[in-house]
């Protein structure tokens, strides 16, 4: 009977079969999803192309003072250099004065635009956020994945670490980190950009550490390891092979997660003046310096905050979004 | 301990020669409440191109073994010991890495659920592919073109466009055949089948065994069928043990055992089959009772608490496996072996008639 029933199935027009792209999934990219990819991928336009586009101070002929493009119209000025002093003197509510360019967005207290700034701020901010995470990923994702598959004392080690760095409150350790490693030589800007992405990352490390680890914790259980196992492959092949590609959906949604989390730390430690240096701008570096003259102009501040907020949450909505499309179901029929 | 099924008389002079003999084959694992004893002095051997059944409930020890003969067990708070010889080499102490050797291309497994048994974010023909290029050193399109001879070989219909799918694609019945598929691939001499169709449709049961049948015959393998259900391996296997409680307590070749039944257990087994000459809704014939807990095995019989015709020595000495008179290699451990009445079994469709 059987046999009958698997010719006639065999000799039947092979099944049309569509997929070819990806594991099976069965949920579309929700509308959020698309709307806040679409505004990630802006983002990392202008953090690409805006600085080619900086209008940069050319000193005037008297060698004082300074022009910033042709000073008509919109444009992108340098956001460390381009300093307007006809602005700051309108500001300041000196008489007769008149502003050397256009500010859509005001300027700070030395006379500097803010829109600018936080244009050409983005590549800075997304540099140190995608560093420090991508670290953090490639680091915490493997201890978890190894503590998770070996268990035993690889886990011990492991948690062990997690557990210490997690013991203190973030901030903290990252006051701690950029404070030591920065040490007294406190001249090169991208030196501290380094150690920011360097002490952000090590926040960072347990929090993917503990996803990876958990995630690997449920996936070696399942039979197909075992089933690979009894076919003769080595923990590395499983490990790369079985383990890992199930695991980086759960780790790259919590890395969505940690980059717009990381934005807000660089932040705060520029709140508290350990953010990028002067000659280095960046969103938390705008939001730290509005805070300062929150009372006189708050539009600064709250630019700023505007922006990073609009970050974290298309880096949250597009996290979320990932993990549905990808969320693979074995049992997908 | 002399165990008399250590000596198989019935193997000697056999076609295929003694592919696998288990002798006195221990299993314990540490727990919170004490060791339990999943496995206790099981032997059995079987030859090339034979086939043993091994049947019991859950918790009686039957996966355990498959696992440890494998070598796929956790080497952590797991004991083993015994013999197990595979093809003439003592393989009871090999490492993993001398194990790895064996997998694959000497013996392999067929898992009992093809929902998890499949890599999700692999495609079936990666999957099987992999061990052909890793283990028999073939290049990517012969790797290929076997991989979709063997979809081929399970009777997946339009093998090469199936090479390309993923898992979640497929229904279970499809994703058993690729799991046998990827056992087969680098042709293993001995496969172990751990309940392989307990996790499918009724209607596809019958076909994926006699599929694994089939290539048991075609392909000469020996093979271990682990499964809780009587009428899985009554046409199918060569041979049954029924085990409870980590032991075997009957032990013979299929039409021996159904013909002449000696355990009260294997008994109850069978009754508890329903049959199709049973009005509706007529109850079915549990067997009362839990198996023992195994940290602390009962002295005696352990069938005897669950057990009709339970008498004091059952409580006190524990049976011995001893063959049946008249019948050398039907095995039973009982101080009251059942009269036997001969059960009615289509031995073609392991129906009770």
């Amino acid at each position: 009977m059987a046999d009958t029933f698997l010719e006639s199935e065999a000799s039947l027009p092979a099944p049309p079969i569509e997929d070819r792209q990806g594991p099976k999934t069965g949920t579309k990219m929700p509308i959020t999803g698309w709307i806040s990819g679409i505004y990630l991928l802006f983002l990392i336009l202008v953090a690409v192309f805006a600085p080619l586009f900086v209008a940069s101070p050319v000193v005037g002929a008297d060698g004082f003072t300074q022009k910033c493009g042709d000073g008509s119209g919109f444009a992108l000025y340098d956001p460390i250099d381009c300093v307007d002093p006809g602005a700051l003197d309108v500001a300041n509510g000196v008489e007769g004065a008149e502003i050397g360019f256009d500010h859509i967005l005001g300027i700070d207290g030395s006379g500097r635009d803010i829109f600018s700034g936080l244009v050409i701020g983005t590549r800075t901010s997304l540099i140190i956020a995608t560093a420090a995470v991508g670290g953090a990923m490639l680091i915490g994702g493997t201890l978890g994945i190894l503590a998770g598959y070996f268990r035993g004392k690889v886990d011990t080690v492991c948690s062990f670490i997690f557990d210490v760095l997690l013991a203190f409150p973030a901030l903290i350790l990252a006051i701690a980190l950029v404070g030591v490693l920065s040490g007294p030589d406190e001249t090169s800007g991208i030196k501290r950009i380094g150690v920011l992405i360097f002490t952000i990352g090590v926040v960072a490390v347990p929090l993917l550490g503990r996803i990876s680890r958990a995630s690997t914790l449920t996936w070696s259980e399942r039979e197909f390891v075992t089933a690979s196992k009894a076919l003769g492959a080595k923990n590395g092949r499983i490990i790369l092979r079985d383990i890992f590609p199930n695991v980086l959906p759960a780790m790259s949604s919590i890395a969505f997660l940690a980059v717009g989390v990381v934005i807000v730390t660089e932040g705060s430690l520029s709140l508290l003046g350990l953010g990028v240096k002067e000659d280095s701008i960046s969103w938390g570096k705008i939001l730290g310096l509005g805070n300062d003259r929150l009372r006189q102009d708050p539009t600064m501040a709250f630019a700023a905050a505007i922006v990073i907020t609009l970050a974290v949450m298309s880096l949250n909505m597009f996290g979320d979004a990932l993990r549905q499309k990808f969320d693979v179901r074995e049992s997908a029929l | 301990m002399t165990d008399p099924m250590s000596t198989p008389t019935h193997l000697t002079g056999a076609p295929g020669g003694e592919l696998l003999r288990v002798e006195n084959l221990q299993v314990s694992f540490g727990t919170s409440r004490g060791r339990v004893h999943a496995v206790s002095g099981l032997s059995f051997s079987l030859e090339r191109g034979k086939t043993i059944g091994i049947v019991g409930e859950s918790g009686s020890g039957k996966s355990v073994t498959s696992k440890a003969i494998m070598g796929l067990l956790p080497r952590k708070g797991v004991e083993k010991s015994g013999t197990i010889i595979y093809a003439g080499k003592d393989i009871s102490n090999f490492s993993g890495k001398q194990y790895r050797d064996l997998w694959g291309t000497e013996m392999a497994m067929v898992f009992q659920d093809p929902m998890t048994s499949l890599n999700p974010v692999m495609k079936i023909g990666n999957q099987i592919t992999e061990s052909l290029r890793v283990k028999l050193g073939m290049d990517k399109a012969e790797a290929k073109a076997t991989a979709i001879k063997l979809l081929e070989a399970v009777r997946i219909p339009a093998p090469e466009q199936r090479y390309g799918v993923y898992p979640g694609k497929m229904s279970g019945g499809m994703r058993q055949r690729v799991v046998i598929a990827m056992a087969l691939a680098c042709g293993p001499k001995l496969l172990f089948a751990d309940e392989p169709t307990t996790a499918l449709d009724v209607t596809v049961q019958a076909q994926i065994l006699d599929l694994l049948a089939e290539q048991q015959r075609d392909r000469f393998m020996g093979m271990v069928l682990v499964t809780h259900d009587l009428g899985v391996v009554a046409g199918r296997a060569d041979e049954i043990a029924v085990m409870y409680a980590g032991r075997i307590i009957e032990k013979a070749p299929v039409k021996s055992l159904f013909a002449n039944m000696a355990h009260p257990y294997t008994e109850a087994l069978m009754n508890s089959i329903p049959k199709v000459e049973y009005p509706s809704h007529t109850r079915l014939q549990a067997i009362g009772g839990r198996p023992p807990d195994l940290v602390s095995p009962p002295p005696g019989c352990p069938f005897a608490p669950r057990c009709v015709y339970r008498t004091d020595i059952c409580d006190k000495e524990r049976p011995e496996l001893t063959s049946l008179p008249g019948h050398p290699d039907h095995l039973f451990a009982c101080h009251h072996p059942v009269s036997g009445a001969p059960v009615p079994v289509d031995l073609i469709s392991g129906r009770v008639r």
